[in-house]
C-alpha cells in the first residue's frame, strides 16, 4: 500500500520533471529573443548571444518605434480587423455551414460541393486582385483587411460537421415546443456548438492578427497599414538603408539582429492572450469535429 | 446510387465549365483592360503647349523609398509646381522595399492603371517586363516632350535600355563606370607595411593576408560567402551575358564575340588553384564554403582584406570615396583599383524610370519625367525636400540636411538625372562632374545593350544552375582541391547542358550584332 502509494509520487515526480524540461525548451527561446532585443548590436556580433543581455540597451525599441511613426495606429488597425473579422467570420461561416447540415435543405450538395471546390480550385492571385480591386473597389479600405478571410471552405466544412454531431431530435423536440429556424439556431444550436465557435475563433483570430499579405496588396495608405506589414517594412527598410547608407559614404548606427528581435516581441503583442482564452476548447472542437455519425 | 453518383458528375462538369468561364472572363477582362490606352502620338502637340491648354490630369507614380513622416507636405509642394508647369499633379506612391517588387508584378499583371515606376535591371526586372509588354516604348515620346532628358544622358548609355530596338525606360543617370580592386584595412596594412598602392594583380594581397594570419589571430584575413562569388568576371577581363554565374561569357578584348565557358578558362583554374593554396594556409575561414551571411562579421571589422571589390576610384585618388566599407566595418580602408571602369549593362541599366502601358496620359507623364530629370526644384525637393524645413542651403549647389526632419529618403538614383541633384554635408566634394566624366571616358562593354532571352534554354540554365549550386562555393573558397573537383563541375556542367546555352547565347549575340551593325 505505502509502495504503491510512493509508486505514484515518484511517477509523479518524473513526470513533473518531464513537463518543467519540455516547458524550459518552449519558453527559453522566447527569453532569449526578448534578452537579444535588448542587447547591444556590438556585443552580439562580438560574444554572441546570452539569457542577460550583456550591454543593455532599448536602442532597438527606440529605432522601431521611432522609425515606424504610427506603431499605435498600426496596432489599432489590427486589433480592430482581429476583432470585428474574428466575429463577423465566425458569424457568417456559422450561417452558411449550419444549414448545410440539415439534411432537410434543397440542393445541399451541389452548394456544399460548391464550397468544396473552392479548396481544390481557385482563380489564382491576379484574377482575385483584380476582382477586389476593379470590381468590388476595396482597395486601401479597412474592410479589404477583413472580408477576403471571412470565409474558408476549411472551416465551413469543419463546422459542418461539427453541426452534424448535434442529434436531429434536439430540434425536432423545439420544434414541436414551437421554437423557429432562428430561435433554434440561436437558442438550441449555437449554445450546443461553443467548442466549433471557439475553435474556428481562435483559427481565425491568429489569421487575423498575422495577416500582412492583404495589406500588402490592397493597402497604399500608411494609416492603414496592419501591424504585421508594417513591422515587416520596417525590416526591409532597415536593410536597405543600411546598404544605401554605406553607398553614400553615411555613417549611421543601426540595429540588425536586434531590431528583429525587437520586432518580433512587438509582433507577438496581445494575441497571445487569446490562447488561454480559448485553447480549453480547442482539442475538444477539433476532435468533435473530425468524428462523423 | 448509381443514379445519385450519375447526378453528382453532372454537377461536376456544370461546375468546372463555370469555373472556367469564369477564369476565362476574368483573365478576359484584365487583357482588355492592358490594351485600352494607345498613346496618341500626335506630332502637333508639341512641347512648346502652353500649360492652359493642357487639361488636367492625376498622373501615379511608384517607386521604391523607406516611408518619410513629410511626404504628403512633399507631394503638395511637388503639385504646385507641376500644377504650373504642366497642369497635372502627381500621386506619389513610395513603397518599401520588401513590398515594390511583389506588388509591382501583380499590378502589371492585372493590367491596373498607373502612369509612371521605377524598375531596374536588379528590381521589378526591367528586361522582363519591357519584353511582356509591360511599358510604353519611348523613343517618340522622349523627342517630343523630353529633350533634355535625352540630351543629359551619354548616347552609348542609351544603347543598354534598348530591348527589341527600343528605349521603354528613361535612364536615371548617375555613376554607371565601376571597376574591380581589393580594400585592406588601413590600420593593419601601415601596421605590416604592406605596399597597397603597388597590388596590380589579386595574388599581389599573399604577404599582406600572411602577414594577418601570423600577427592577428581575432581576425580573418580574406573575406568569403557564398553571396558573393570571389570570381568576378570583369576582374578576370569577361563580361557576362544573363546571370553572371551562368555559363557563357565573352571576353572584353576579343573582336568577335566568341562566347566561352568561363569555368574552363585559364583564368578560372588559375584563380581558383592560388585560392585553394590560400584557403590551405588558412587566410580563410575553414567553414568559408556554407557562410552565407557575412554582414555581423563585417560590423566588428573581422576581415582585413575584400576583394574583389567594386570602385570607381581607389585612394590614390582624390575621389575616393572612402566610406563603403567603412559605415559598415567603423574602420578605415585602402581601396586600390585593378581594372579601368567600364561601363556594363547591369550597370547601365541599374536605374530606369519606365511608363505603364496602362497610363492613360503617356505624353503628360513623359513631361513629369522631364521635369524631373532636367529642373533643379523638381528633383531637389524629391530628394531633399523643403527648403529651411528639411535642409538649408549653404551655396549655390550645396545643402545642408536639418537632422530629422520628416524627410530623407536616401534614394537619389529613383529621382532621375543625378546631374542636377545638389551636393550634401556627407559628401566632401561635388562629384558629379567627376562620374559624368567617368561615364564618357569609360570604356564601354562591347556587348552593352545586348541582352539574353534565356526563355529556349530555359530547363538547361535551371539544371546548370543546379551544379553551379553544388559545386561553385567549394571551389571559390579554395575548400576544394581543383585538381580533382574542377574537371568533375566542368562534365557536370556539360551534362547539365552548359554547350546548349553557350551556342543560344552566340546566336543570340550573332542576330543582335547583325541588327546593331557591331
Amino acid at each position: 500500500m505505502i509502495k504503491k502509494s510512493s509508486n505514484i509520487f515518484s511517477g509523479q515526480i518524473i513526470s513533473n520533471i518531464i513537463l518543467a524540461v519540455f516547458s524550459l525548451f518552449c519558453i527559453l527561446p522566447l527569453v532569449l529573443v526578448f534578452s537579444i532585443s535588448l542587447s547591444d548590436e556590438r556585443s552580439i556580433a562580438s560574444s554572441g548571444y546570452s539569457l542577460i543581455p550583456e550591454n543593455f540597451t532599448w536602442f532597438a525599441y527606440e529605432y522601431v518605434m521611432n522609425s515606424a511613426d504610427s506603431l499605435f495606429r498600426a496596432y489599432g488597425v489590427t486589433i480592430f480587423v482581429t476583432v470585428v473579422g474574428t466575429v463577423l467570420s465566425v458569424i457568417v461561416t456559422a450561417l452558411l455551414s449550419y444549414p448545410l447540415s440539415r439534411s432537410e435543405l434543397r440542393f445541399r450538395r451541389p452548394v456544399l460541393f460548391y464550397v468544396f471546390f473552392t479548396m481544390l480550385f481557385n482563380g489564382g492571385l491576379v484574377p482575385w486582385y483584380i476582382l477586389i480591386t476593379q470590381y468590388l473597389h476595396m482597395k486601401d479600405q479597412i474592410f479589404v483587411l477583413i472580408v477576403p478571410y471571412l470565409v474558408s471552405a476549411w472551416n465551413v466544412l469543419l463546422m459542418r460537421n461539427f453541426f452534424r454531431t448535434i442529434p436531429e431530435s434536439i430540434m425536432e423536440s423545439a420544434r414541436i415546443d414551437g421554437a423557429g429556424e432562428w430561435r433554434i439556431f440561436f437558442k438550441i444550436v449555437s449554445p450546443l456548438s461553443l467548442p466549433s465557435f471557439a475553435t474556428i475563433a481562435l483559427l481565425n483570430s491568429i489569421a487575423y492578427w498575422n495577416d500582412w499579405w492583404l495589406g500588402l496588396l490592397f493597402i497604399e495608405n500608411r494609416n492603414l497599414f496592419p501591424l504585421q506589414l508594417l513591422l515587416q517594412s520596417v525590416l526591409s527598410n532597415l536593410d536597405a538603408l543600411a546598404a544605401f547608407s554605406a553607398a553614400r559614404n553615411i555613417v549611421v548606427e543601426l540595429p540588425g539582429e536586434t531590431a528583429r528581435m525587437a520586432l518580433c516581441i512587438l509582433a507577438i503583442g496581445p494575441i497571445i492572450i487569446a490562447y488561454p482564452f480559448l485553447q480549453r476548447y480547442f482539442v475538444k472542437g477539433l476532435s468533435v469535429g473530425a468524428v462523423k455519425e | 446510387m448509381k443514379k445519385r453518383r450519375s447526378i453528382r458528375s453532372k454537377w461536376v462538369s456544370l461546375a468546372l465549365v463555370g469555373a472556367f468561364s469564369i477564369t476565362a472572363l476574368l483573365s478576359g477582362c484584365g487583357a482588355d483592360k492592358q490594351n485600352t490606352p494607345s498613346p496618341t502620338s500626335d506630332p502637333n502637340a508639341a512641347t512648346s503647349e502652353s500649360p492652359d491648354s493642357l487639361a488636367p490630369v492625376e498622373l501615379s507614380y511608384y517607386y521604391v523609398a523607406p516611408p518619410q513622416k513629410n511626404q504628403q507636405a512633399i507631394e503638395d509642394a511637388l503639385n504646385v509646381i507641376t500644377k504650373e508647369k504642366i497642369n497635372a499633379t502627381v500621386k506619389l506612391n513610395a513603397l518599401d522595399f520588401g513590398n515594390y517588387e511583389q506588388k509591382m508584378t501583380v499590378m502589371i499583371a492585372s493590367g491596373e492603371k498607373f502612369d509612371l515606376a521605377f524598375t531596374a535591371s536588379w528590381f521589378n526586372n526591367y528586361f522582363a517586363n519591357a519584353a511582356k509588354g509591360a511599358f510604353l516604348p519611348l523613343d517618340d515620346l522622349m523627342d517630343q516632350y523630353a529633350p533634355l532628358t535625352k540630351s543629359g544622358v551619354p548616347a552609348k548609355i542609351w544603347e543598354a535600355a534598348r530591348v527589341n530596338g527600343n528605349i521603354y525606360g528613361v535612364i536615371n543617370y548617375q555613376t554607371m563606370a565601376a571597376g574591380q580592386g581589393i580594400s585592406v584595412q588601413k590600420e593593419l596594412a601601415d601596421k605590416y607595411n604592406f605596399d597597397w598602392k603597388s597590388v596590380t594583380k589579386q595574388s599581389d594581397l599573399e604577404v599582406y593576408l600572411e602577414a594577418v594570419k601570423n600577427g592577428e589571430p581575432n581576425k580573418v584575413p580574406l573575406e568569403y560567402s557564398t553571396a558573393s562569388d570571389l570570381f568576378n568576371l570583369n576582374m578576370h577581363g569577361f563580361d557576362g551575358i544573363g546571370d553572371a554565374k551562368s555559363p557563357g561569357v565573352i571576353s572584353l578584348v576579343d573582336s568577335d564575340l566568341k562566347v566561352v565557358n568561363q569555368y574552363e578558362s585559364e583564368e578560372y583554374k588559375g584563380f581558383i588553384t592560388m585560392l585553394h593554396d590560400w584557403y590551405e594556409k588558412g587566410y580563410l575561414r575553414k567553414d568559408a564554403a556554407t557562410v552565407k551571411d557575412v554582414s555581423s562579421d563585417r560590423k566588428v571589422a573581422k576581415y582585413a582584406a575584400v576583394m574583389p571589390a567594386g570602385l570607381d576610384y581607389d585612394s590614390t585618388s582624390p575621389y575616393d570615396a572612402q566610406g563603403k566599407l567603412k559605415s559598415i566595418t567603423s574602420v578605415e580602408w585602402y581601396d586600390k583599383l585593378i581594372t579601368k571602369p567600364i561601363v556594363t549593362t547591369s550597370l547601365a541599366s541599374a536605374t530606369l524610370t519606365a511608363i505603364s502601358k496602362t497610363s492613360e496620359n503617356p505624353e503628360r507623364a513623359m513631361m513629369f519625367i522631364e521635369l524631373l530629370n532636367s529642373d533643379p526644384e523638381v528633383s531637389n525637393l524629391l530628394n531633399y525636400g523643403i527648403e529651411d524645413v528639411n535642409y538649408k542651403k549653404v551655396g549655390e549647389n550645396k545643402i545642408e540636411q536639418i537632422k530629422d526632419s520628416g524627410y530623407d529618403p536616401v534614394v537619389p538614383w529613383v529621382f532621375g538625372n543625378n546631374m542636377i541633384v545638389w551636393q550634401n554635408q556627407n559628401e566632401e566634394q561635388n562629384m558629379t562632374t567627376v562620374w559624368d566624366e567617368l561615364n564618357k571616358t569609360a570604356d564601354v562593354s562591347p556587348i552593352l545593350g545586348f541582352t539574353f532571352d534565356v526563355e529556349p534554354v530555359k530547363s538547361e540554365i535551371a539544371q546548370t544552375q543546379a551544379v553551379i549550386d553544388q559545386y561553385l562555393a567549394a571551389l571559390s573558397s579554395g575548400t576544394a582541391d581543383p585538381e580533382k573537383v574542377l574537371p568533375e563541375f566542368v562534365a557536370k556542367l556539360k551534362t547539365a547542358g552548359s554547350e546548349k546555352i553557350i551556342a543560344e547565347k552566340q546566336k543570340q549575340l550573332d542576330a543582335w550584332r547583325q541588327v546593331n551593325g557591331k
